[in-house]
């Protein structure tokens, strides 16, 4: 009944739509359309091969990569207030933050959370592959930040450290244990074969 | 010359898989048995320019990856060379009429292993096709250290042997990544090149620093190198651009 309640609440619409995506609202499953409104509570999931962008209230925007799934938990007075969860998959969040005001945006994961000190920055939650770095832990959540910083802590870690991300850098979240130190954003990238 | 090169080589690339430790050996293990689930295809284009006092060259190409397992990958290959040659400098570009262009192209495939992420090494066969037909094998090998740290060091070697001529040739650099913003990541380091036996004769080699750039958004890689050596002074220009499917 609450869930019903809170899910009345207007977060954003859907502003746009690569492939195929399912909105599931009070157990409903609904397609997903271009300037489909979105309610907290909504849990969103893309199909392989698509995306989907919603411009939040405030003109924020999310982007959701393929194969991933996302719940607005909370959407209150502008986007820089709001907590979205992500469930599997990939994130990009750029954040309309207003002058001034301390932005309360977060986004959660199973092992992380990810808290708004700047505007635009990525979360990605993988499960069932070795975390790099720490072979024997297959879950884990990687943050890279665009711009500004963005603070990360895992909740389910017994140490309570939070690691401080600046533009240009990403972090790794892996099990239970605290964020890693962040490393250059997409060092990935030029690790594939054929770089040297 | 060939089997002498890798005999210095090989103990360095123990000890740097070694030094990961046990745990990372089982990581690895598994790697190489579980299929890569999706698959991954990527495709990288290339085009590099060298300059040097007594010769210069280019080459523009492609490469196709596909993963098998998340350690295994197979490797294709197919780059077009132009080499200028004369006397005193020719450029590239506009080659003087005493030059002689050679033209040629280099078709190999193999295979690529990861071990553990962020270390890879190829193995590729092929063989020369144009103004040269000389049968290549080439491997190359590419570590990188201190991956989660804000300064990660890249250590790679490529070496290649030319079987109709003999010479073996390899490419030597070390570089950090120094800076890095949402759009691009600087690296800085050194690099150079050895090559010589066969028609070659005596070990020959260059080196310089070298400068980086990773533009994030477009994949793209700018490689800038400059330094003195057997050929005197020379300057190195290289660019790429990766792109990637998930299958």
């Amino acid at each position: 009944m609450a869930g019903n309640a809170v899910a009345q609440v207007n977060a954003g619409a859907i502003k746009e739509l690569h492939g195929t995506a399912d909105v599931q609202r009070n157990g409903r499953l609904i397609a997903a359309t271009p300037a489909m409104p979105i309610l907290v509570g909504d849990k969103l999931e893309t199909s392989r091969q698509s995306s989907v962008t919603i411009e939040l209230s405030d003109g924020s925007q999310l982007t959701l990569s393929d194969a991933s799934s996302i719940v607005i938990n909370r959407a209150m007075t502008s986007a820089a207030d709001s907590t979205i969860e992500l469930l599997k998959g990939k994130l990009r969040s750029i954040v309309n933050i207003a002058a001034g005001k301390p932005p309360g945006f977060e986004v959660h994961t199973p092992n992380a959370v990810a808290s708004v000190r700047g505007t635009d920055f990525e979360t990605e939650y993988i499960e069932g592959k070795p975390c790099p770095g720490f072979p024997q832990c297959l879950r884990y959540t990687d943050i890279g930040v665009y711009k500004g910083i963005v603070e990360v802590r895992n909740p389910t870690s017994l140490k309570p450290i939070s690691v401080r991300v600046a533009a240009g850098y990403e972090t790794t979240v892996p099990c239970e244990l605290p964020p890693a130190n962040p490393a250059p954003l997409g060092i990935g990238d030029l690790t594939a074969p054929g770089y040297h | 010359m060939r089997s002498c090169s890798f005999m210095r080589i090989a103990p360095l690339l123990v000890l740097l898989l070694l030094g990961f430790g046990s745990t990372a050996l089982a990581q690895g293990v598994s790697r190489f048995l579980e299929l890569e689930n999706p698959g991954h295809l990527s495709l990288r284009l290339l085009a590099v320019g060298y300059g040097a006092e007594k010769y210069g060259t280019t080459h523009t190409g492609l490469e196709i990856g596909q993963t098998i397992t998340p350690a295994i990958s197979i490797i294709g290959r197919a780059i077009a060379y132009q080499v200028y040659q004369g006397t005193g400098f020719d450029s590239p570009l506009t080659p003087a009429s005493r030059s002689s262009p050679r033209n040629f192209g280099l078709l190999e495939a193999g295979a690529s292993f990861s071990p553990i992420q962020g270390t890879t090494f190829t193995l590729l066969g092929g063989e020369n096709v144009g103004d040269a037909d000389a049968p290549v094998f080439e491997n190359d090998f590419s570590s990188w250290l201190w991956l989660q740290s804000r300064h990660p060091i890249n250590f790679s070697y490529s070496t290649s042997h030319y079987f109709e001529n003999g010479v073996t040739n390899g490419l030597l650099d070390v570089r950090m990544a120094t800076f890095s913003t949402g759009r691009l990541l600087l690296l800085l380091g050194v690099g150079g090149a050895i090559w010589g036996g066969g028609s070659a004769g005596q070990a020959k080699g260059q080196g310089g620093p070298d400068v980086g750039f990773f533009l994030r958004e477009w994949r793209v890689s700018i490689d800038l190198q400059a330094g003195y050596g057997s050929s005197r002074t020379y300057g190195l220009v290289s660019f790429s651009r990766s792109f990637g499917w998930d299958e």
